[in-house]
């Protein structure tokens, strides 16, 4: 009887596959379609389907921080100004119109766009942002430290922000509210309907540059409040997978399947529809967009290859292999990117506290080794924390240099003639990407001096908890290959690298550097605040407590530690700015049909 | 009344099953990474933020009082908050889940038409070259690793080829159907969304039967073998001699006796897939419950862990329960 039964599934599963294969009219999963309407370009796909690495970490704009999160809520939610240029030394308007700062940089004052909606029809204005920021404040996820640095709830309860929900987003019928919303005396208060101030903590020289980005963005505060609504310390779980379902950009998320997959469509209800002159503001060219998340490096590339995709993160050391094997890839050149690679020493542990120990295992590695053979060329020389064409990057600052008789003769002088006595000491890194063939290099060029290195591989997130460890513990790493760390413009980022009382990694301490790096936050000189960054980048390098691999280039759309993102060179339109994490989708379109 | 008090039995046992696995998995979770604020808090986390979490979770908080509080949670039905994602654990398990599910199932099928007819095969040509054949087939099937499968079906099938998908559940470009189980192929049939149903099932080809090709050797192993103790019985020689031909002996009589081990198997593999999909599900970016798994441990995300190791305890305990009921309504002389 059972046989019989399974001789009646074979029976049905053959028919039905017999049945839509001899049906079947579409090819399963195309990654182009033919267009249904368009204007300007009728015979061009209408769909844009991208790789990457990693999927987000949330979906809530107001708490994504990774690569692959910045990349749906700035493409759906909008900030107030935007970077001009790479360097952000100018501006775009985008929801501000024009602003201005005080003379003892504590007061900023914005002026609103209106007429601006999300796709939901409630209206974005200054009472939206005065919510934003405060619900930020509140829940604190890891996006939120840059309102942490200048901004506090002083004078506003989580009750407050919670009570703001009217599908208007207008508070006028709330006397309380709006009084706490215009009270000067808080961190963010609402002048009128579009105008909006902020009074900082404490001068923030980089608050521009800040403001720029996520967690700067600002969600639909009705949205938020019919489901769930402001909780202090905890993230909301329908904006964690739905948050940018419901935005004011040119893109909304259709569907979003945690884990797999998102798909943004142009936004139907886009407020700026007819703007032409704002790359940031502009309408969506390619009508859908479809980012998969896979973490298999294989299937990645041979989607690239096979044509599925238009665009895919390719691992660095894969880079030549990949480009070898499809004629129609390529990387725009896009220039460098302020994505640092490097290495952190522990300078507190014996025996690498000993600064000639450590500026000898600086001038021992052969960084430029590293960059050809592990970042093919990806990498350009840094001479510090600081990335090249950032405000005050110092071109007068040497880079360190591989030299190995400078490094024998320092770890002699520091009492380790060739090596003798130096303990084994172990190098932690990253597993999945090309972080292995750093580790193995550093492991071979720190041996030609007599200095054993014991290598393990960690999960990002294990790496990420070692930084953690006390420095002087003996679990503690001696070196770390850190994970790729994406600067915000100017955003004084580099602080986190040389400094762990500020930023998590390394084992960093220098109580002159911390000191000068507070002095710099608040120098509203730009002169004076020039000098300092120079004077600190000089203090780090001669402090060896980092190994400064190389700053990315091209790393167009970040993989986030992995490699930049491949495109069909059909694929146009893309430019790079450093303040945008994600790829701006709607400056892409097709110069040709991809074959 | 004595299966229903062996079911109730069997039932009452996952309680102790769960408390010691449960247990087991929190102290080795947090005895292995004591402070694993900062990879949930991130490396850009202020100060703040990172003592908000750690005041959450509980994680300054001796051990024992750590366990009483999430197993205080559990009983009440909160299963935490990933700390990575913000989403509710249940939440999370309940959207992954099915698609295990859907995926085991489909595999367990798949087995089932190759492996049973394979088994019933070789053992009527024992010894011979079909015998040889397809104990080498299987065999194949069953050393190679999964990982070395799945990249295998993937790259012919999917892309030399290019007959299947290569990802997910359905095509992007489709809406997936009402949810109601958060299987896609069931819940296509139940609300007659015949365009996701082709395309899901489209998109299960692949995953399943790479599944398949590692686990349909172990049925066609045991079911060759219990053909073949069968054949020795003495009931097969008298229904010989009684004149009844080879298909009906072999059909009617063998194959059903030989399916009793064989079914146990089936329980216990169905167990097996339902925690053992990890490396099919990455390659194929199957949304199911073991790629979660492997997401979940590599940020450290412990209460997903836990929620994840409870899971799979109660699926194979249920698993297991469903074999030997198998067992015993299969061959009515066993009593549970």
């Amino acid at each position: 009887m059972i046989l019989a039964v399974a001789v009646i599934v074979i029976i049905i599963v053959v028919g039905i596959a017999g049945y839509f294969m001899s049906t079947s009219t579409t090819t399963p999963s195309s990654s182009t379609t033919m267009p249904s309407s368009s204007t300007a370009s009728s015979m061009m796909p209408q769909t844009l389907t991208v790789d990457e690495a990693s999927a987000p970490t949330t979906n809530d704009p107001g708490a994504a921080i990774d690569n692959d999160g910045l990349e749906l809520s700035q493409n759906t939610n909008l900030p107030l100004i935007f970077c001009a240029n790479a360097g952000c030394t100018s501006y775009l308007p985008v929801l501000a119109t024009s602003w201005t700062g005080s003379a003892d940089g504590l007061t900023y004052t914005f002026n609103l766009r209106s007429g601006v909606y999300y796709n939901n029809g409630h209206p974005f204005n200054a009472y939206v942002v005065w919510y934003n920021v405060y619900r930020d404040l509140y829940i604190n996820q890891a996006a939120d430290f840059i309102f942490d640095i200048y901004l506090n709830t002083n004078g506003v309860s989580v009750g407050d922000v919670n009570s703001f929900n009217n599908a208007m987003n207008d508070p006028t019928g709330n006397s309380t509210l709006l009084g706490i919303m215009q009270n000067p005396a808080n961190g963010v208060t609402v002048l009128n309907a579009t105008a909006v101030q902020f009074h900082l903590t404490n001068p923030f020289v980089a608050f521009l540059q800040s403001v720029d980005t996520s967690p700067w963005v600002f969600v639909d505060p009705y949205t938020v409040q019919q489901h769930g609504g402001v909780v202090a310390n905890q993230p909301n779980s329908w904006m964690a997978v739905n948050g940018t379902t419901v935005g004011d950009g040119p893109y909304i998320t259709q569907v979003y399947v945690v884990n797999q997959y998102a798909t943004m469509i142009a936004n139907p209800h886009y407020w700026a529809q007819n703007v032409t002159n704002n790359i940031i503001l502009q309408p969506a060219i390619i009508p859908t967009v479809t980012i998969n998340y896979k973490s298999q490096e294989l299937t990645r590339t041979e989607d690239l290859e096979s044509g599925r995709v238009q665009g895919s993160i390719v691992n660095f050391n894969d880079i030549n292999n990949v480009i070898s094997a499809c004629k129609t890839c390529v990387i725009p050149d896009t220039g460098l990117s302020g994505t640092m690679e490097w290495i952190s020493i522990d300078m507190l542990k014996p025996p690498t506290d000993n600064l000639l120990v450590r500026q000898a295992i600086v001038a021992a590695i052969n960084v430029t080794e590293i960059q050809a053979s592990v970042y093919e060329g990806y990498a350009r020389p840094v001479n510090g924390p600081m990335p090249s064409g950032f405000p005050y990057y110092n071109t007068s600052i040497p880079s360190p240099t591989y030299n190995l008789a400078l490094a024998k003769t320092l770890l002699a002088e520091a009492g380790y003639p060739n090596g003798q006595g130096f303990p084994t000491i172990n190098l932690v890194f990253g597993q999945g990407g090309y972080a292995a063939l750093v580790a193995e290099i550093v492991k071979q060029d720190l041996s030609a001096i007599g200095i054993t290195v014991q290598t393990q591989a960690l999960t990002i997130d294990e790496l990420i908890n070692t930084q953690s460890i006390a420095g002087n513990a003996t679990n503690a790493p001696y070196l770390a290959v850190a994970p790729s760390w994406t600067y915000y413009p100017d955003f004084s980022a580099y602080e986190f690298l040389i400094d762990s009382s500020l930023g998590v990694f390394g084992n960093f301490y220098n109580s002159t550097i911390h000191n000068l790096i507070l002095k710099s936050n608040t120098e509203l000189n730009p002169t004076l605040r020039a000098q300092e960054i120079s004077d600190i980048t000089s203090m780090s390098l001669q402090t060896a407590g980092n190994i400064w691999i190389g700053q990315d280039v091209d790393m167009y759309d970040t993989g986030g530690g992995i490699g930049p993102t491949m495109w069909n060179s059909c694929v146009a339109g893309l430019w790079y700015n450093t303040a945008f994490n994600g790829v701006p989708f709607n400056t892409v379109n097709y110069s040709c049909t991809p074959s | 009344m004595g299966f229903v008090k062996f079911i109730i039995r069997r039932l009452l046992m996952l309680i102790p099953i769960l408390l010691g696995v449960t247990f087991i998995t929190y102290v080795i979770s947090r005895v292995t990474v004591p402070n694993v604020a900062r990879a949930w808090a991130g490396p850009r986390a202020s100060p703040q933020a990172l003592a908000a979490l750690v005041a959450r979770y509980h994680l300054d908080a001796p051990l024992y009082l750590q366990y009483f509080y999430y197993m205080r949670g559990l009983v009440t039905g909160d299963w935490g908050i990933s700390p990575t994602t913000g989403r509710p654990v249940l939440y999370d398990l309940g959207v992954f889940f099915p698609a295990t599910v859907e995926l085991a199932i489909a595999a367990i099928i798949i087995t089932i038409i190759i492996g049973i007819p394979t088994g019933i095969l070789a053992a009527l040509h024992q010894n011979g070259k079909i015998d040889h054949s397809i104990r080498f087939i299987y065999l194949a099937g069953f050393c190679s690793p999964p990982f070395f499968v799945g990249l295998a079906v993937l790259l012919v099938f999917g892309y030399y080829f290019n007959i299947f998908p290569t990802q997910g559940e359905l095509s992007t470009s489709l809406a997936p159907p009402l949810k109601i189980t958060g299987m896609y192929i069931v819940d296509s049939l139940l609300t007659g969304n015949w365009v996701d149903l082709k395309d899901s099932l489209w998109h299960i080809v692949l995953p399943a039967s790479a599944l398949a090709l590692t686990y349909f050797g172990i049925v066609t192993r045991i079911m060759r073998s219990s053909m073949l103790e069968v054949f020795q019985r003495d009931f097969i020689r008298a229904s010989f001699a009684k004149g009844l031909t080879r298909n009906a002996v072999v059909f009617k009589h063998a194959v059903r006796n030989a399916m009793i081990p064989t079914t146990t198997v089936l329980g216990l593999l169905l167990g097996a897939l339902l925690s053992g999909t990890i490396v099919i599900e990455a390659i194929f970016i199957w949304p199911g419950i073991g790629y979660y798994a492997v997401l979940s441990i590599e940020s450290l995300d412990f209460p997903s862990v836990m929620g994840i190791t409870i899971l799979f305890t109660i699926s194979v305990i249920l698993a297991n329960l469903l074999a030997d009921i198998l067992y015993a309504v299969i061959d009515p002389r066993i009593s549970v």
